[in-house]
């Protein structure tokens, strides 16, 4: 009798928590979504309709272990002139004239005991997308791959690349 | 390449993929996990009793409509609408989704002999080629929203196994669960058209396994959605999914406390409301798995629409340059399109983002032709400057600005 009392309370209290459950897994991921930029720096119209290439501001990808934030002077050599009437351009406008760099949130990080090239990788041919996604159409910059360990070695199986622990490990 | 066996979505259909695909979904899911738990139960109960075993294989299949309205035409509208979803991504999803007809059609050939013969050798296989092609339906359903895997999925094993992925079928087996016992309930002992009338007794075990079967299977969707939010890929994460979660368990609990109910007082009661509450489980599960794969394909389907739009302007343009053909190039227009667009970077006298059309425009007086092909396909000519961008011009747009722009930029 006294069991079946409590069943009903049992199973509204197995809900209650699961409920809880779900409520605060959203509160671990509310930290992991896309950040604020300082700027709203809208890749696809660069992209597509300027028709710039990823190199074009991101100079040392190719060359260096990091791809590269632009310095502000590139984004300046149109931006002297081209779309200043726009809020976000005007931004960027204040930040050069008043000498500050633009305090952007980095979104792809990688734990510090990995050793990252991007040379290597341009040089093998993967394109950034496989990386970054489809950057023509990110409105704002997200992280869309994991760059979790078991990722990487995927790739680098299917592309016959090396799996030797200290090719990425420090 | 097999991606040319589909044409690529128009810009205009696109937005109809993701709901369309949950309709199928709904129709298909509750009927193929309601037909994947009573065949299954209907093979335990083969001997212990006949009369109980024909009655649970006969739940989801004795019409045979239901076969092709809930079994055959939503999944080949999934793998169609799959083509048009992936389109242009590293993998051919429609390929998935034929893999799991390939499975899933011998199946219901299978259950439908055992239904007509009773026979084990033909249902045991049946319901094994069932269960296969759910999961492998669980599995693509997943591999959806997990675009980091497009790259380099070239082994089907990673695909089939992989914690989220049981995670996934576990939720949608207690969906499955908890709608057969509803529908267990709701068609033999509420709907009048198929009401089962026998003595109390023989019907009490069929009622017992109907609560039995809704409240388990409610019990264990709160925490299959917590094992499934746990394990989700980042880039599928969104406040929709949690939101969606928190609905589906709100939902389950009402399920939950009336099976209990009805199984401690022995009566039918509440059962149309346990399976309304399935079918709106089924729906939100149908919505949750399309929004993931929406949420992490985001990007795709926005540069797919992109794609949409640009073939229709090179279609127009070059409907345009035909007709431009006989038409006379139009200083005016031009000017137009000077103050709209050009501008934006050159000026005649001075220097802006573009040099000065005076100084590079008279260059140009004696081969008009050159000025109009710069226009139409722009490359770096001084490094001093940056990479003019192409305009999209159509033709005589072209020929009315180099026109506009010869015209003045000579007169001073």
């Amino acid at each position: 009798m006294e069991a079946k009392r409590i069943l009903p309370l049992a199973i509204t209290a197995w809900f209650l928590a699961a409920a809880a459950g779900i409520v605060v897994l959203m509160l671990f991921w509310l930290p992991d979504r896309p950040p604020v930029q300082p700027i709203a720096f809208p890749h696809p119209t660069h992209i597509n309709k300027v028709g710039l290439a990823c190199m074009h501001c991101h100079t040392t990808a190719a060359t260096s272990p990091r791809a590269g934030v632009p310095a502000m002077s590139v984004c300046m050599a149109c931006h002297e002139n081209a779309a200043t009437d726009r809020p976000e351009v005007q931004k960027l406008r204040g930040y050069w004239d008043r000498k500050e760099p633009i305090p952007w949130i980095k979104i792809h990080v990688l734990p510090w005991h990995v050793r990252f090239t991007h040379k290597r990788h341009i040089k093998a041919g993967v394109d950034c997308s496989v990386c970054h996604g489809d950057v023509r159409a990110m409105m704002p910059m997200r992280q869309v791959r994991s760059l979790k360990m078991g990722w990487c070695i995927g790739c680098h199986r299917s592309r016959g690349a090396t799996t030797d622990c200290a090719a990425c490990h420090k | 390449m097999l991606d040319n066996l589909f044409l690529p979505p128009a810009a205009e259909h696109l937005p109809l993929v993701g709901p369309l695909m949950v309709l199928l979904l709904l129709f298909h899911l509750p009927w193929l996990g309601t037909v994947l738990v009573t065949s299954g139960l209907s093979l335990a109960f083969r001997k212990k009793d006949a009369l109980l075993s024909t009655r649970l294989m006969d739940l989801a299949v004795s019409n045979p409509g239901a076969w092709w309205i809930f079994g055959v035409l939503p999944p080949i509208g999934l793998l169609l609408l799959s083509g048009q979803f992936f389109h242009g991504t590293p993998i051919f999803m429609p390929a998935y989704y034929a893999n799991i007809l390939v499975l899933m059609f011998p199946a219901y050939l299978l259950l439908y002999l055992y239904r007509r013969t009773r026979d084990i050798r033909l249902g045991g296989p049946g319901h094994l080629l069932l269960l296969a092609s759910c999961w492998f339906l669980i599995s693509t359903l997943d591999l959806g929203f997990f675009p980091e895997r497009f790259f380099f999925e070239s082994s089907i094993l990673p695909l089939l196994f992989s914690i989220q992925q049981a995670v996934h079928f576990l939720l949608f087996s207690a969906l499955a669960a908890l709608f057969s016992g509803a529908a267990i309930l709701f068609f033999y002992f509420r709907w009048s058209e198929s009401r089962l009338s026998g003595e109390e007794g023989e019907l009490k075990l069929l009622r017992i396994l109907g609560g039995a079967l809704a409240l388990g299977g409610a019990l264990a969707v709160p925490a299959a959605l917590v094992g499934e939010l746990y394990n989700l890929p980042l880039p599928a994460t969104s406040t929709t999914v949690f939101i969606t979660a928190l609905l589906m368990t709100v939902f389950a609990w009402p399920a939950a406390q009336l099976s209990f109910y009805m199984l401690k007082n022995g009566h039918v009661r509440f059962a149309p409301c346990v399976f309304g509450s399935g079918i709106l489980l089924f729906g939100l599960f149908g919505f949750h798995m399309v929004h993931l794969q929406s949420r992490a394909g985001a990007e795709h389907l926005r540069a797919l629409a992109q794609n949409a739009e640009a073939e229709r302007q090179k279609e127009t343009s070059a409907r345009e340059a035909l007709m431009a053909k006989n038409m006379v190039p139009d200083a005016a227009l031009g000017e137009k399109i000077f103050t709209t667009k050009c501008s934006a970077c050159h000026s005649f006298d001075k220097k802006v983002v573009g040099p000065a059309y005076n100084d590079v425009v008279p260059k140009y007086a004696a081969d008009p032709d050159a000025l109009a092909a710069f226009i139409r396909n722009p490359v770096k000519k001084n490094p001093a400057f940056p990479a003019m961008p192409g305009q999209g011009l159509t033709e005589l747009e072209v020929q009315s600005v180099a026109r506009f722009l010869l015209d003045r930029a000579g007169k001073k």
